[in-house]
């Protein structure tokens, strides 16, 4: 597993036209291998461009992206071979699928690194047990799959080119929280089970709280924080200058503390630590400590 | 690549062109394109030419941004050229390698027939940059309306191809969308044989289709909620009316035509015998 750096990122659409729009400038950050990061920014502040940076989709106008030291520019016939190595997952994934079956579907990264048909066959269905596809719907049509299945069916597409980092855009973009909380899941388990790196775009605070081990916050196209989600949300007015919020857990527990209790302790950021601190509160107004 | 077809691009910007009523802006631009190929002789031409551009430059839209209308169709601008190069003939021989000669009279017909297509796309795409895709489906409607007497659904025709012009752009950023995210998946769209490559355009263009499909039940959806019938009986926001400067603008086209007539008429081979002298 290695680790992918990016130094001095900047990328331009339209360069030369009168509708030249710097969307990436100047972006620099490391993901760890084994890494769960979560990338948050407000609607056009470069998120999607980013992504497609780091699997080289785009080319970058400055700048490197690094796998493992080397630069995955340095050859540019040789940049697919980086595409199997960081899987990017787009927002809106199932309205990529086209094969014939589900299994045919997933088995398109795979087939494409020209790997052993059994090898194919073994990473579908490896991919589609992460992301808890049932074995008897890989021989359906990906078209007769309802919204959530046609959404892990896509995401399994990616997984099962076993990439070292893996990259979601907005993976649980219009889901019910339940499908969101399978996403996740997902994500959590990939990481677990392959040690592979995970970046991940959300404009759900609550998600990359509960999930990313560090947090990145584009704004305007540039890297305007990075840090823990502790440390991030605690900087809430950086936020707030980045048309970001901070989770709804920590808004509450600030609410509280205008309120008028001041015991109440910042940095909390996930729905457990949240309820665990009110009912510490409450336990301790009843003893008539604080209020 | 596909972010170069700028053809049918509405370019918004303070201009008498703009301005121009669609209807008139339509007949002229029919009326040119017969124009174009009436233009027989050099003067016709460059008169034809040297009115375009000056409209061009009426109309405020940069002269780089019409000019990148032409780049889809050079590979249809070479090949003419070079046809008409080697299979017209008159005039002296130029140059004579095995079967093939190249005549003056084959380098003025390809001359002719690249500045031929080069005007008609210009003068085309001088409509689509300067009139709203709406205004101008609203104008066919209109021009068209008289076939309502033979049945003819005109209505639904233009409301037909105001959606498919609305709908480029949209799938044009969707194409790229899935291009992308099938080449995240390792598709290797550019190289092998053009089989290989035609088989490789498959994960592009199912999805594609099966979107195409998506948007088109729900926008049928989306206008049936609003209660569209269709034609019948439906009022404009915005009427039509005719302004003196349309009636400028037919007469300024009626002296184009009268011109290129005449020129052709009574100047032919005026250049021809120029360039054939100084040859």
């Amino acid at each position: 597993m290695a680790e992918l750096r990016v130094e001095g990122l900047s990328f331009v659409y339209g360069a030369g036209t009168p509708y030249e729009k710097t969307a990436v400038s100047d972006v620099s950050f490391t993901i760890a291998a084994g890494e769960i990061v979560g990338v948050i920014g407000h609607t056009g502040s470069g998120k999607s461009t980013l992504m497609q940076l780091l699997p080289g989709l785009l080319r970058p106008a400055a700048g490197r992206v690094l796998l493992g030291g080397e630069d995955i520019w340095a050859n540019e016939k040789a940049v697919r071979q980086y595409r199997f190595r960081v899987g990017l997952v787009f927002q809106y994934p199932e309205y990529q699928l086209f094969d014939e079956t589900v299994e045919r579907d997933i088995g398109f990264g795979p087939r494409n690194m020209g790997l052993a048909l059994e090898e194919v066959a073994a990473r579908v269905r490896r991919a589609a047990a992460v992301v808890g596809l049932p074995e008897r719907l890989l021989r359906h049509s990906p078209f007769d799959l309802s919204g959530g299945e046609k959404r892990r069916a896509a995401i399994a597409g990616v997984l099962a080119m076993e990439p070292e980092v893996l990259i979601l855009d907005e993976p649980t973009a219009g889901l019910d929280p339940a499908g969101r909380q399978t996403i996740l899941e997902m994500i959590r388990a990939y990481n677990r089970q392959t040690g592979a790196a995970v970046l991940f775009v959300s404009h759900t605070m609550e998600d990359v709280a509960a999930v990313a081990e560090r947090v990145l916050v584009l704004s305007a196209g540039r890297l305007a924080l990075q840090g823990p989600p502790a440390e991030v949300f605690a900087k809430e007015e950086e936020l707030r200058a980045a048309s970001l919020d901070v989770p709804a857990y920590t808004r509450i527990l600030a609410a509280l503390r205008r309120q008028g209790f001041p015991a109440v302790r910042q940095g909390l950021y996930t729905l457990e630590e949240a309820v665990a601190e009110i009912q510490r509160l409450y336990a301790e107004g009843k003893g008539g400590a604080t209020c | 690549m596909l972010n170069d077809i700028t053809f049918g691009q509405y370019y918004p910007a303070e201009s008498p062109l703009h301005r121009l009523d669609p209807r008139v802006k339509l007949v002229l631009t029919v009326g040119l394109i017969v124009v174009i190929f009436l233009a027989r002789v050099a003067v016709s031409l460059l008169l034809v030419t040297a009115l375009l551009l000056a409209v061009t430059l009426l109309s405020r839209i940069p002269l780089r941004l019409t000019l990148k209308s032409l780049k889809p169709v050079l590979p249809l601008l070479i090949l003419t050229a070079v046809i008409n190069l080697f299979y017209a003939s008159g005039g002296r021989v130029v140059l004579q390698v095995w079967k093939l000669t190249i005549t003056t009279g084959g380098l003025l017909t390809a001359g002719y027939m690249a500045l031929r297509i080069c005007l008609l796309i210009l003068g085309s795409s001088l409509l689509t940059y300067t009139t709203t895709p709406t205004d101008l489906t609203d104008a066919l409607e209109r021009l068209l309306s008289p076939l309502k007497a033979v049945r003819l659904d005109v209505h639904s025709l233009a409301m037909m191809m105001t959606i498919a012009l609305r709908f480029i752009p949209t799938l044009i950023e969707e194409t790229e969308k899935i291009t992308a995210a099938q080449k995240a998946r390792g598709a290797d769209l550019e190289s092998g044989s053009l089989l290989r490559r035609v088989r490789a355009l498959i994960p592009i263009l199912i999805p594609l289709l099966i979107s195409a499909f998506r948007r088109a039940a729900e926008l049928a959806d989306a206008m049936e909620c609003r209660c569209y019938h269709g034609g019948e009986g439906r009022t404009r926001l915005k009427q039509l009316r005719l302004a003196p400067r349309d009636g400028a603008a037919l007469v300024l086209f009626c002296l184009l035509a009268a011109g290129v007539v005449l020129a052709n008429r009574f100047l032919p081979g005026l250049l021809y015998g120029l360039f054939a002298r100084l040859w």
